[in-house]
């Protein structure tokens, strides 16, 4: 499948010019064409085009030309939609085209492969000025013959060689011997490439190396205005391709990459599979398995391969749908190709490329590659497409072909949606439609469906909205049931940008008993239908007034809250939740709230919500209207600066929901910008008379003193005798008597040496974010911190993501520490560290790890699961979780309490503080003789992992270090896909994780059964599996940490 | 010589924007030295391209990444309202005392060449403080049925004072002509230029495309009204507003309950677009008021018929019936009628589509440009 638009001929016209476009090998595009641009490397601009049998005649005007501006430089580019997919494929032009448009008054040269050059001086040629061209590029062997024709006789040439640039080294490298230069005109120089010696992939520029008569060695650029060539090459370091292509200047460059070149000869539609046909002549035996691949996408899917001999040729079959995959977690993304080789026993990946297919500069598709396939009983199609190297990539989606929505319409508390679509051969007969809420429950609807004349299915959906509203919020997906499959609804014309805010849809407002539950409406989420469950707002603001001793905030209430009985309004504090009434009265259509100034200046200083709450249990916010500005510019100019008791200051504002908040802070009053600018004179001065480098150490808000920042401070201040290493802690720290210890050491948070050494630190040394030590003065500028920070870190990673990114704080990291080359992998790829960010040393609190448990007399099984934020908001969502469903069948598995009586054991409970906080009574009725909860402020977390015999929890990272310690874990993950899906995580766990993945609970009761038995012993092939996430496993990690620290100065 | 335009804002989208900027361009290209001074900036390059040549002045530069370390009296001033500019100007709020010095400080400089400003507060303070040798052009972009009662007072005391006025239509003419004493001003009647393109628009794809401000005079309800009365009878059709403004709630609300969600799209205002009107059937301008309509001679331009109501400006422009229906204001049934004319014959779109290419030849830049030139050659 060769792939390639190219432009051939070019014409003049009385208005414009013409351009003949065409792609020879490849068919059937032209249904997928949508328009035909011209590209100056900003803007694009649409041009007038035909179809003709395989040929797009486009025309550019005049005035058009005009509008290009950057440096009249541009390139012709076409777009594609398959399916529901953009993609844009450049047009090539092989020749130095040159022409002049008289009547125009323009010329037009081509600059490179795909650009052109506008101008509308005299003739402007690009001649090539490369004494040495290359017009013919064959194979031979494990080399290649180059046939060079010299086009200048002026230098007298003695001796030839090939000499290549390779990328990352700086000298040019001699890449053959000296030949000699036989025939004046033309030449043959033959040279084998694997002869580089170089790791990784090769981007080489090419020179023609001579050696003149006087013996100098000069190096030559070669020009090439071939078609890029392909060749594979079974190197010994496996398989290897190398690309010919000629650069932007048209001259002569090698790429070379560990890569397996493959043929695909079709890619066919059978049953639910998109079944790939590859063409291997080479290398049909070694190719053991194909699997898909995505650095976001925490597994890797295997696809599923057969063998066929027709006619001599050996094909290899490649399944992509249900059977062949085995992993969990699919879904719809951009996948690169990989082929897995053997190799001395063990079995590599390569990358795919594709014969035929040369580099691009934007990801092209294959043609009728548009196929649908079934995973999960999930129907996804994809579309096989080239990166701009040359590699296979799968782009796959969830969508629909020849869907269109027809109508969606409220009418009397039902909504009606209507449409069609062409229902996919081989997927069966239509058999439910349903709705799909993201917590898993499905509610079904009334439908009706017609087969029409042209084939499509007319479906209509009647949707109850009061049947709906089973939850206060909730997101339900309409679900099309085939015998073989599902998938979503979708609507695929016609191509609007932005389609969530340019359909608009009507609300629908479900009240019960004259009370106001829940909003009911549509909406667009890439093209799939989706119906909400919101609660719309209720109470608009309509005034504001700054009083002397009091705020009054008028509101209205909208209609359907007309029902709701208001019991109280209430401050919510954004971070704590905790709530703070204020007096309110009623008033003819809405209330007056006022808020009492004295009572503000007691709150502490963060962000309050205005809420209110009617005895129904709901809880409202006060919303400004839509479109208000008038009010909007009270709260904005009078609603900044109230001043209150004390140095507090106070603010109304509006939050991004467009809600009514109010904040509390204390105001950099001048004298505190006066204690900053002191103490930055005293730290100039300090500086000077110490000798050693200041350190800041903190954790966690300064809040504690448990984990590496403690640990490392405790190495600095008695191993390595530092005298300027400071720990940071609030006057609220948990740890503050254990802290003072070390009196000279500890300096308060915000306290006149803390800006000092603010000042004068060198490092800043923090576990778990920048405001472990940084003075709140600076908080507002984090962004713009200059501090240098050593990252200790306070867990392992793996199992969860998380949203950090190299470059945070301004880019200050100096150094991140991980405890593994395999973390460390994940940084890099992930997370966009740098190398030099990276230290493998281990953490500091793993020196202080110790097992106690062989002490106890009463063994303890540890069952701590993390927490899942999607179903933690909601007092009935939480209760009626699968979440509590699990916890409660194991805490309460009468069979358990058995064992574990007879052996004197006991489960202690440790859910999450955001659990503890909520929920704690569901789970306190479980307590008995065996069962117990665990109270966080009587045994820290630390000291439960060192007590407990046996850990058991889902996704919580402290898993690691407890099985270092050589005891047993295993992972009660009922909930993985889920998880997957909504949280991700960095590692696959069925290869990585150091014990057994279970999703019963009655599996949980046997496993714990059986290591009760064994008297915890753990097992050797879940110990083994520790090594990847340790490299090292003695107690020298801060000596490790400390030593990269002191290396950073060396290196500068 | 230095010709200066004053405008708003050149960055923002506006149809005085675009009038502007291809006014500028065709100038610059005539060898003259053209600057735009705009009160505002909002974004970094501007929404049309402009020709390197033409040197651009903000005076305020209202980005987000400019305004975060204001100083306390730069804080202050922009929050005092304008003294200069009069109070029931369309965009009065989006000025202040901060931009008032500016341009002052700014008026006060220009000493010589061409002052061309757009909005009857700038012409006022062109008259009031631009150098005495400097030749003062007023435009006028509005309707001035459109102006209050106080703006026209602006316009009976301070326009008789300019060297020039360039006005939208030739209906409006005896208007002006006896407010600003009825002689010596050379009033010229400019309208809007466009550039003419090659491309045409094949007007093969059913959808019918309107574009502008959402707000209560460009009457998209009027639109939304008229199609749910033909929208059952062509199920193909559909229609696309580009646009934003504080009335979008209120036509979300109008499609969502009429059941027109997916044959309405209120989409986001968009650079490309003469690429959307390429990809349309015809133009629907269903505004309340319209003084001109810029988008209407685009639209020609590419061969796009407009069916529109008979307002100031597209009464000017269309000829009814040759190339694009005009309806009488707020005739809702009547615009329905005259759309369902365009959706269903695709030959009379053709040929309405090659008459309004031929009208839209009068409305070209360089038409358009050749009048302004020649009144300012006649006053220098």
């Amino acid at each position: 499948m060769f792939q390639r638009f190219e432009c051939g001929t070019i014409k003049e016209t009385e208005k414009g010019i013409e351009f003949y476009i065409t792609n020879i090998r490849v068919t059937d595009w032209e249904k997928y064409l949508d328009g035909v641009y011209i590209y100056d490397g900003e803007d694009r601009i649409l041009m007038s085009y035909r179809l003709s049998e395989n040929e797009i005649c486009a025309t550019i005007g005049c005035t058009e030309l005009e509008m290009i501006r950057k440096e009249m430089r541009f390139c012709i580019v076409l777009r594609f939609y398959i399916g529901n997919r953009e993609y844009w494929c450049d047009v090539y032009h092989n020749k130095k085209n040159f022409r002049i448009f008289e009547k125009l008054g323009i010329s037009l040269s081509g600059f490179d492969r795909t650009d052109w050059l506008l101008s509308r001086d005299e003739k402007q040629s690009r001649e090539n000025e490369q004494l040495f061209y290359v017009t013919d590029i064959k194979k031979e062997g494990s080399g290649y013959n180059l046939q060079v024709l010299a086009q200048n006789q002026s230098i007298v040439l003695g001796n030839i060689a090939v000499a290549g640039k390779i990328r990352g080294e700086k000298n040019i490298k001699l890449l053959t011997e000296f030949q000699e230069y036989k025939d004046e005109m033309a030449f043959c120089i033959n040279w084998a490439p694997l002869e580089w010696e170089t790791n990784g992939d090769i981007f080489t520029d090419i020179y023609v190396c001579a050696v003149l008569e006087d013996g100098e060695k000069q190096y030559y650029r070669m020009a090439y205005d071939g078609q890029e060539m392909i060749f594979a090459n079974q190197s010994i370091h496996g398989p290897w391709i190398e690309y010919f292509y000629a650069t932007n200047k048209r001259e002569l460059s090698v790429k070379g990459t560990s890569a397996v070149l493959l043929d695909l000869e079709k890619v066919e539609q059978v049953e639910e599979n998109m079944e790939f046909f590859w063409k291997c002549q080479e290398m049909g035996d070694e190719i053991k398995k194909f699997s898909l691949e995505n650095p976001n996408v925490p597994n890797e899917f295997f696809c599923k391969i057969d063998r066929k001999e027709k006619e001599g040729e050996v094909f290899l079959k490649m399944t992509i749908g249900s059977e062949a995959f085995n992993k969990c977690g699919f879904c719809g993304a951009l996948y690169g190709l990989n082929a897995w080789l053997e190799e001395d026993g063990e079995i590599t990946a390569y990358p795919v490329y594709l014969k035929n297919v040369c580099l691009k500069r934007n990801r092209e598709p294959l043609f009728n590659t548009h196929k649908w396939f079934i995973v999960d009983s999930r129907i996804y199609m994809g579309v096989a497409a080239v990166n701009k190297s040359g590699r296979c990539m799968l782009d796959i989606q969830s969508e629909e072909f020849s869907s269109k929505i027809q109508r969606v319409v409220t009418i009397g508390g039902k909504i009606l949606i209507e449409g069609k679509l062409r229902v996919k051969k081989g997927i069966g007969e239509l058999q439910n439609i349903y709705l799909q809420g993201i917590y898993g429950e499905e509610i079904n609807v009334h439908y009706k469906t017609q087969t029409e004349l042209d084939g499509k299915l007319f479906y209509s959906i009647q949707i109850d909205a009061d049947k709906v509203c089973v939850t206060e919020k909730n997101e339900f997906s309409v679900v099309f049931q085939y015998e073989k499959g599902k998938s979503e609804l979708f609507s695929t014309a016609p191509r609007i940008i932005n389609r969530k805010r340019a359909t608009c849809y009507a609300t629908e407002d479900v009240v019960r008993n004259n009370k106001y539950v829940a909003s009911v409406k549509c909406f667009c989420d890439r093209n799939s239908l989706k119906v909400k469950v919101f609660q719309k707002p209720l109470i608009f603001i309509t005034d504001f007034q700054n009083f002397y001793q009091e705020i009054h905030v008028t509101c209205i209430c909208d209609e359907a809250a007309k029902g709701l009985n208001i019991e109280r309004v209430v401050l919510k504090n954004i971070v704590t939740n905790e709530i703070e009434e204020t007096k309110w009265s009623k008033k003819e259509e809405g209330l007056l709230i006022s808020i009492d100034k004295r009572k503000l200046s007691k709150l502490d200083e963060n962000n309050y919500l205005l809420q209110i709450y009617s005895n129904e249990g709901k809880e409202m916010n006060v919303f400004l209207g839509k479109g208000e500005r008038e009010i909007q510019k009270n709260v904005k100019e009078n609603g900044e600066n109230i001043k209150l008791q004390g140095e507090k200051r106070g603010g109304v504002y509006v939050n991004r929901e467009d809600c009514i908040c109010v904040k509390i802070y204390k105001d950099n009053a001048v004298w505190m910008r006066w204690k900053v600018g002191v103490a930055r004179y005293i730290a100039k001065v300090y500086q000077r008379f110490i000798k050693e480098p200041v350190w800041l150490v903190g954790e966690n808000l300064a809040m504690i003193a448990q984990d590496n920042g403690y640990a490392f401070f405790q190495y600095c201040l008695k191993e390595k005798k530092r005298k300027r290493v400071y720990y940071v802690a609030q006057k609220e720290n948990s740890d503050l008597k254990k802290l003072l210890e070390d009196r000279k050491f500890v300096i308060y948070y915000d306290s006149l040496k803390h800006l000092i050494m603010h000042f004068a630190c060198e490092y800043y040394v923090v576990a778990h974010g920048i405001r472990d030590v940084m003075p709140s003065y600076f908080h507002k500028k984090i962004k713009e911190n200059e501090k240098p920070i050593i990252y200790l870190q306070h867990g392992i990673l793996g199992m969860k993501r998380i949203g950090f990114k190299g470059d945070y704080y301004n880019d200050t990291i100096k150094l991140f520490i991980v405890s593994s080359k395999q973390e460390k992998n994940i940084c890099l790829r992930y997370m966009d560290f740098r190398e030099e960010q990276i230290a493998v040393t281990g953490l500091a609190r793993f020196d202080l790890l110790q097992d106690l448990s062989k002490k106890n007399e009463t063994k303890e099984i540890l069952l701590m699961p993390t927490w899942r934020d999607w179903i933690i908001m909601n007092r009935d969502i939480f209760r009626e979780s699968s979440f509590y469903e699990n916890y409660r069948k194991l805490l309460e598995n009468q069979e358990l309490h058995e064992k574990l009586r007879e052996n004197n054991c006991q489960l202690v409970f440790y859910p999450h503080f955001e659990i503890r906080k909520r929920y704690l009574d569901l789970f306190e009725k479980f307590e008995n003789d065996v069962v117990k909860i665990a109270d966080p402020q009587k045994v820290t977390v630390a000291e439960f992992l060192r007590r407990a015999n046996m850990l058991v929890t889902d996704y919580s990272s402290v898993v690691y270090e407890f099985a270092r310690l050589k005891k047993p874990v295993c992972f009660f993950q009922f909930d993985k896909n889920e998880y997957l899906q909504k949280r991700g995580a960095y590692v696959s766990f069925e290869e990585t994780l150091p014990g057994e993945i279970l999703e019963d609970c009655q599996d949980v009761v046997t496993i714990i059964e059986e290591y009760v038995r064994k008297d915890f012993a753990p097992k050797e092939i879940y110990q083994k599996r520790l090594e990847k996430f340790f490299d090292y496993f003695d107690q020298k990690n801060c000596a490790r940490t400390y030593e990269s620290i002191m290396a950073l100065k060396e290196n500068g | 010589m230095i010709i200066r335009f004053l405008v708003f804002n050149i960055w923002g989208m506006g149809g005085t924007s675009r009038t502007v900027c291809n006014l500028a361009d065709y100038l610059v290209e005539k060898e003259y030295k053209v600057e735009i001074i705009s009160v505002r900036r909002t974004s970094d390059k501007p929404m049309l391209p402009l020709s390197k040549k033409i040197k651009i002045i903000s005076l305020y530069d209202a980005r987000y990444e400019e305004n975060k370390n204001n100083s306390l009296w730069k804080k202050w001033m922009l929050k005092r309202k304008s003294k200069m500019i009069h109070k029931e100007e369309d965009l009065y709020g989006m000025f202040s005392l901060y931009t008032d010095l500016k341009l002052l400080k700014c008026l006060k400089n220009i000493k010589d060449g061409v002052l061309i400003t757009t909005i009857p507060s700038f012409n006022m303070l062109s008259v009031k403080h631009a150098g005495k040798n400097v030749i003062k052009i007023g435009q006028e972009h509005k309707e001035l049925e459109d102006h209050s009662e106080k703006i026209v007072h602006i316009i009976e005391k301070y326009y008789k004072d300019l060297d020039g006025l360039t006005i939208l239509t030739e209906e409006s003419l005896p208007d002006y002509k006896n407010l600003t004493g009825n002689g010596k001003l050379p009033i010229c009647v400019l309208g809007n230029g466009t550039k003419m393109v090659y491309h045409k628009a094949p007007l093969d794809r059913k959808v019918i495309i309107s574009a502008g401000r959402f707000s209560p005079e460009k009457g998209f309800d009027n639109l939304v009204n008229a199609f749910d009365l033909i929208a059952d009878k062509h199920k193909e059709w559909i229609v696309k507003i580009f646009g934003q403004g504080e009335e979008y709630f209120k036509l979300e609300k109008m499609i969502g309950e009429k059941g027109l969600n997916e044959r309405i799209f209120l989409c986001p205002s968009t650079k490309i677009l003469t690429e959307e009107l390429s990809r349309s059937a015809f133009y629907v301008c269903s505004s309340n008021r319209e003084g001109f309509g810029m988008i209407i001679i685009e639209g020609m331009a590419i061969g796009v018929p407009c069916v529109s109501f008979a307002c100031q400006g597209p009464k000017q422009i269309i000829s009814d019936g040759i190339d694009g229906f005009l309806v009488e204001k707020g005739d809702i049934l009547g615009l329905a009628e005259k759309m369902e004319l365009m959706m269903e014959s695709f030959a009379l779109r053709e040929e309405m589509g090659e008459k309004a290419l031929q009208k839209a030849q009068k409305y070209s830049i360089e038409k358009v440009g050749e009048k302004m030139e020649e009144l300012m050659v006649g006053l220098i």
